[in-house]
């Protein structure tokens, strides 16, 4: 690790998190920390525990958290972010793109960013935008990730193809402005242009206050977006953490080397 | 009908039945038609007992309540609301083509007894006629009587949509008497297009059977959104006859029953050519021990190549206790069409309330949006703006009620069993 990033105190620490699914051990004593600025990549082989990690983190109820901390910094503290319910995540700055966004049918994507906006100022206490003045802020974040109006009027993620889902979680993420943003495989099923749009509004994004994790198969994404790591998650822990240059050895070797 | 088989007890009829019964012997053919052939059907059905549980129609309705009451079945005036170049004349004052239309529409048989009330007590409905191309810009509005307490208030209407106009209705039904029959029959000619929204919001004792009619032609499109939520229990009937080639037909609907309430909603459809299309989505939101019923009968008529007719029912059950009734009844006699049905019931979807709380909102208000948004997508036929709008603020209220009564009983069960602490 840099010097410069062992000065700075930690976003995210989690520590030998043993996670179970369905009784099943998926993570077996996970160890990972993220200091804000910092870019991350998560690669590793299908079924390794990536999305796992991802949703624990976001605090989805299937995943049963058997021991190990994750700690989140709150007001310069760090707090156990496993305490708090899934909104309130998200009211601290803690997003997850999925790697499989749902499709909420009825729910108007406007409607749906509208509220979830609305909810996070009012935690962080400040007021809700008016009508006009969130739609406004709204085109704004849309023209990021070339997104076309009509995409809000419709149901969220209904009959959007892959792409404009992936396109989708990243305009919420616009919105949002995330401190912690877990992106899982939003790389995935882009063609090159989408690719482009979508990295592109990362990039825009990325600050010295917030931490990017992405969960990648692919070189082709850290062509566009560098991470300062690269992890490589295999059976439920990390395995190996290097530079930018690990993810080459990667997509040359594959990950059998190291299992 | 003659034979013993026949033949019922005097004992089995009951205070509201000789009531209906009477009152219907003294009504005459309505002004201007011939004898209506369904008539002396649904005359014996109404002499004999009343409808038990027993009966596959009533299987799932508290029908047998009624029978106890003496309410006095009366006619009573339908108001309407009229855009520029849309007429409105009594039954009896129309003659030629118009009354040729008129006679079609009413040589259709009510799909039972109480429906027919509506038409055998309303002598001499309003004939509303929208003109060859017309297309107001606004809506035609029709209020239902509200009736009183003690009667049972019979009205109905026929509208006639002549060739090319289109046309945008808001049927308000939301009656105050104690039993209603309300009747609508409507005649779509060629290349028509009608947008029809019933918001039926029935007081909370009150009975209603309605029914709805249509006679869809060649490249003609109907389309029906229902809003109910009123009533002590509601039936609501649907027919409707595809005629000509390239006619559609969209019935959507959503009911929001709460308490003990009963929303019943029928469907018929019939593909009586090639070329037509029926869509229909039934939603049903039941909370408490409120229950809901879906009946939806598709008839694809011999013959008729090329017809596609799709169902959908989803429910959504807010308690336990609540039901939901649902059943498709597809009967396809003809090659070459497409028909698909399916029944969903269940909960909110758990990765949908996540994913909206994976966003900041809290679980109490992602149930909010959610159950809005089921209940919104029953205005996906809707175009016209203004039925959208009355559409969206009817849901929306009726939602929010519901949403209400379920907080304050979760407020009441939480501090019933903080009490019990010692
Ligand atoms: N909701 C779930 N139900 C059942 N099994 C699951 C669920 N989520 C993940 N798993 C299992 O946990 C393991 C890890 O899955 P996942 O975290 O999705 O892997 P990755 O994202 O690395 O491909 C897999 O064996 C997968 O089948
Ligand atoms: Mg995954």
């Amino acid at each position: 690790m840099s010097a410069t990033s062992m000065e700075k105190p930690a976003l995210l620490e989690v520590v030998d998190l043993h996670v179970n699914v369905q009784g099943k051990p998926v993570l077996k004593g996970l160890n990972l920390t993220i200091r804000p600025g910092e870019v991350h990549a998560i690669m590793g082989p299908n079924g390794s525990g990536k999305s796992t990690l991802s949703k624990v983190i976001a605090g989805h109820p299937d995943y049963e958290v058997v021991s190990g901390q994750v700690r989140y910094e709150v007001n310069f503290q760090m707090r156990d972010l496993l305490e708090l319910e899934p909104d309130e995540r998200a009211k601290e700055g803690v997003f997850l793109a999925f790697q499989y966004p749902v499709e909420v049918p009825g729910v108007s994507n406007r409607n749906f960013l509208r509220t979830s906006y609305n909810a996070i100022c009012k935690h962080q206490g400040t007021e809700a935008l008016s009508d006009a003045a969130f739609d406004q802020y709204l085109k704004s974040k849309m023209a990021l990730v070339e997104m076309d109006e009509k995409f809000l009027d419709r149901g969220v993620n209904v009959g959007f193809s892959g792409g404009e889902k992936k396109r989708n979680e990243i305009l919420q993420m616009a919105v949002l402005s995330p401190r912690l943003a877990l992106l899982d495989e939003t790389d995935s099923g882009l063609d090159i242009d989408a690719l482009r749009i979508v990295s592109n509004g990362v990039n825009r994004l990325k600050s010295r206050h917030n931490a990017i994790v992405m969960v990648t198969h692919y070189q082709r994404l850290l062509d566009h977006i560098t991470p300062d790591f690269v992890h490589v998650l295999a059976g439920g822990k990390i395995v190996e953490t290097g530079d930018k240059s690990l993810a080459l050895k990667l997509e040359e070797k594959g990950y059998d080397w190291l299992l | 009908m003659t034979g013993s088989s026949e033949y019922q007890p005097p004992q089995n009829r009951s205070p509201q039945g000789q009531r209906l019964q009477d009152a219907w012997n003294h009504a005459t053919t309505p002004v201007g038609l011939p004898e209506l052939a369904w008539r002396p059907a649904l005359a014996a059905q109404l002499s004999k007992s009343w409808p038990s549980a027993r009966e596959e129609e009533w299987k799932y309705s508290p029908i047998s309540q009624i029978q106890a009451y003496q309410w006095s079945p009366v006619a009573d005036e339908v108001r309407f609301e009229l855009p520029e170049g849309v007429e409105a004349c009594r039954m009896s004052a129309v003659s030629g083509s118009v009354l040729d239309r008129v006679k079609s529409l009413m040589n259709i048989p009510p799909a039972h007894r109480f429906n027919a009330m509506a038409w055998i007590m309303d002598q001499d409905v309003w004939v509303i006629r929208v003109p060859r191309g017309l297309s107001p810009s606004a809506p035609l509005r029709v209020f239902a009587p509200r009736g009183s307490e003690g009667s049972w208030s019979c009205a109905a209407w026929i509208l006639l949509v002549e060739a090319e106009a289109h046309l945008s209705v808001v049927e308000y039904y939301g009656p105050q008497a104690s039993a209603t029959s309300w009747g609508a029959r409507f005649f779509l000619e060629s290349g028509s297009a009608v947008e029809h929204l019933r918001v039926q919001s029935a007081a909370s004792d009150s009975w209603g059977f309605a029914e709805s009619i249509a006679l869809v032609g060649e490249n003609a499109r109907y389309v029906q959104t229902q809003i109910s939520s009123g009533g002590k229990m509601c039936r609501e009937d649907a027919v409707v006859r595809l005629q000509g080639r390239g006619a559609e037909a969209h019935l959507d609907a959503v009911f929001m029953a709460r308490q003990e309430q009963v929303l019943d909603h029928r469907t018929n459809i019939d593909h009586e050519v090639g070329d037509t299309q029926s869509h229909q989505l039934y939603k049903g939101l039941l909370a408490d021990s409120a229950r809901g019923i879906f009946n939806g009968r598709i008839l694809i008529r011999r013959g008729a190549v090329g017809a596609n007719a799709a169902q959908l029912s989803q429910n959504l059950l807010l308690s336990p206790q609540a039901e939901i009734n649902t059943k498709p009844e597809l009967q396809i006699d003809a090659d070459d069409v497409k028909a698909a049905h399916g029944a969903a019931v269940g909960q909110l979807d758990a990765e949908h309330l996540f994913y909206l709380q994976s966003r900041g909102i809290s679980e109490e208000k992602a149930k909010e949006v959610l159950l809005l948004g089921f209940a919104l997508e029953a205005l996906r036929g809707l175009r016209d703006p203004e039925l959208l709008k009355i559409g969206n603020s009817q849901i929306e209220a009726e939602a929010n009620l519901m949403l209400r009564t379920r907080k304050s009983e979760a407020l009441a069960s939480e501090s019933s069993r903080s009490g019990k602490l010692p």
